[in-house]
């Protein structure tokens, strides 16, 4: 337990993304990070977890449960648990963490960031939404309105986490998604994002003739369209009968750059509202915020009020107006229950800011947002 | 269920268990009834063995903690029979907690239970099990059990003495 060491000793790709949490131990077992002895301790930990939630599930009505939902339910323990392992920068500093704090903390921080998550992934839902193509191909459809629709009322985060619920048919490119629960459905859902970005390149006739062109049955199909656009355009470029609007979808990577550390974070922000002027908060926000990621936490942190919104956003640049621009316009039909206030009121001053732009300055940025491939791997929200 | 708790061996689900029980000792004190590790121990692996046997599973004292809490007070427990009992009890409620379709919660399904031991049962075990409550499960599954009522069940005076003579 205490023989924890500056060096790497676990690699990362060693753990199983479906059972993290269980292979870290194993592997910090086999690498001597553990010792045996204190698997004991973490049991008990466990089992209390265990208790309370199985507890809280029958609403302490009953201290029994059937075996098939203790299981359920332990998976949905690990599962939680490992979700907050996995954002530790390598393995050993997670290890560090179980072995010296408490797991119940461990699993009301996993709990956190599941929730945070779930938010996540409606917001990225709604843009693969808004992004979708026109297509006769049923899988597609009834996956972007259905399948994927119910996962958000069906999914039980509490006591289910590690479960997918949904109806996902139509198989996304790449290589197969490892993870369950809301991981699944957040890498599912950045890459249906990704592959209806580079689809949009084409109009639907061209979709249509190219689709048409591999089966006559298509509509019909199990099929990924972007790899069939894209292996087409990739072979020769040329398209049967038709030409195509845009071969190679110009597209601009955005890498974030480092987000602070909560605690960094929280002092910034005490700091921001400590300031009594604007001009004192503008230049601690320029000074200190390097990275997407912080600013958007920022406008949802109470450091601003009124019209100081607007003067932090006549201060951006082009990029990060962009951005901005994208989260604000995906949002679902029913965004009014999962923002939060303090989202509302940026995202309703930033509309408002947006709509008294220059028309030229407007569209220019509407155009930016629509070629950003957002990268936000370490993003907070 | 072996697979998940591969990392939790049945031993310390047990240790915590008989912790609880054996904390139960300072309540029933009270009343001169103890429960010995040894016995405590046969306790819980004998719940083990029932839930094993009914498909659920428990963790901590859970329902032997509540048994002893709930009956420890009855004038039908003595040290004599104590651990005997609390060990029919156990098996009794699980029987029940199916039997009556996970319908009733723990405390309400105890709470039933003590009242038909320490009244109409008399302390009989046979009585609670075989009249009592087979009446009780079978009228909550035919939706005519009136938890309003005295002793829950809309019967006709009389039925129950005849009933009772008619097994002894």
């Amino acid at each position: 337990m205490n023989s924890i060491e500056t060096s790497c000793h676990i690699e990362r790709e060693k753990l199983s993304p479906k059972s993290y949490f269980e292979s870290l131990i194993q592997e910090a077992l086999y690498a001597g990070l553990l010792e045996t002895e204190s698997l004991a301790p973490l049991q008990m930990q466990i089992i209390e977890i265990l208790t309370a939630q199985t507890r809280s599930f029958t609403c302490g009505e009953s201290s029994s449960v059937r075996v098939e939902t203790a299981q359920t339910i332990l998976e949905s323990i690990y599962y939680t648990i490992g979700l907050h392992l996995k954002s530790f920068s390598n393995p050993d500093a997670a290890v560090f963490e179980l072995a010296n704090k408490p797991l119940a903390g461990l699993f009301l921080e996993g709990q956190k960031e599941l929730k945070e998550k779930i938010t996540e992934a409606k917001k990225l839902y709604a843009k693969v939404r808004t992004s979708r193509i026109e297509t006769l191909n049923y899988a597609y459809n009834a996956t972007l309105d259905e399948g994927l629709k119910c996962f958000f009322p069906d999914y039980d985060w509490e006591f289910s986490a590690a479960e997918t619920p949904g109806m996902i048919d139509y198989p996304i490119s790449g290589n197969e998604i490892k993870t369950e629960g809301v991981e699944y459905i957040l890498t599912y859902l950045e890459r249906l994002l990704y592959e209806n970005r580079y689809c949009n390149g084409f109009s639907k006739e061209e979709i249509h003739t190219v689709l048409l062109d591999f089966h006559s049955d298509y509509p019909d199909l199990l099929i990924n369209i972007y790899e069939i656009l894209s292996s087409r355009v990739l072979s020769d470029g040329s398209l049967p009968e038709i030409k195509l609007k845009n071969k190679a979808i110009p597209t601009i990577r955005f890498e974030d750059g480092k987000a602070m550390e909560d605690k960094e974070f929280k002092t910034l922000t005490e700091e921001i509202r400590d300031c009594r002027t604007i001009t004192d908060k503008l230049e601690m926000i320029s000074e200190r915020i390097k990275s997407f990621t912080d600013l958007r936490d920022l406008l949802r942190s109470e450091c601003l009020y009124g019209d100081e919104f607007s003067d932090l956003f006549n201060l951006l640049g082009d990029m990060e107006t962009a951005l901005l621009y994208q989260e604000t316009k995906d949002q679902m039909e029913d965004a009014d229950v999962y923002l939060t206030e303090n989202e509302k009121e940026w995202q309703n001053k930033y509309n408002v800011f947006f709509k008294n732009l220059e028309p030229t300055f407007r569209e220019k940025i509407i155009q930016l947002s629509e070629k950003i491939i957002n990268n936000r791997g370490d993003a907070k929200w | 269920m072996k697979t998940l708790f591969q990392m939790i061996p049945e031993s310390a689900i047990s240790g915590q268990a008989i912790m609880e029980i054996l904390n139960c000792n300072e309540k029933t004190a009270e009343y001169h009834l103890a429960l010995s590790p040894t016995e405590v121990k046969g306790l819980v692996e004998m719940r083990a063995e029932a839930l094993r046997n009914f498909g659920r599973v428990e963790f901590g004292g859970g329902i032997i903690e509540k048994i002893i809490t709930e009956f420890y007070d009855s004038p039908y427990i003595s040290q004599y029979n104590y651990s005997d009992t609390i060990h029919e009890l156990i098996e009794v409620f699980y029987y029940f907690k199916n039997e009556t379709l996970d319908i009733l919660s723990d405390d309400e399904l105890l709470g039933w239970m003590k009242k038909y031991f320490d009244a109409s049962c008399q302390g009989s075990l046979d009585l609670l099990n075989g009249r009592e409550l087979e009446r009780m499960a079978q009228e909550i599954r035919n939706g005519s059990f009136d938890p309003s009522a005295e002793t829950g069940f809309v019967d006709t005076p009389g039925e129950e003495e005849d009933y009772f003579h008619e097994l002894y």
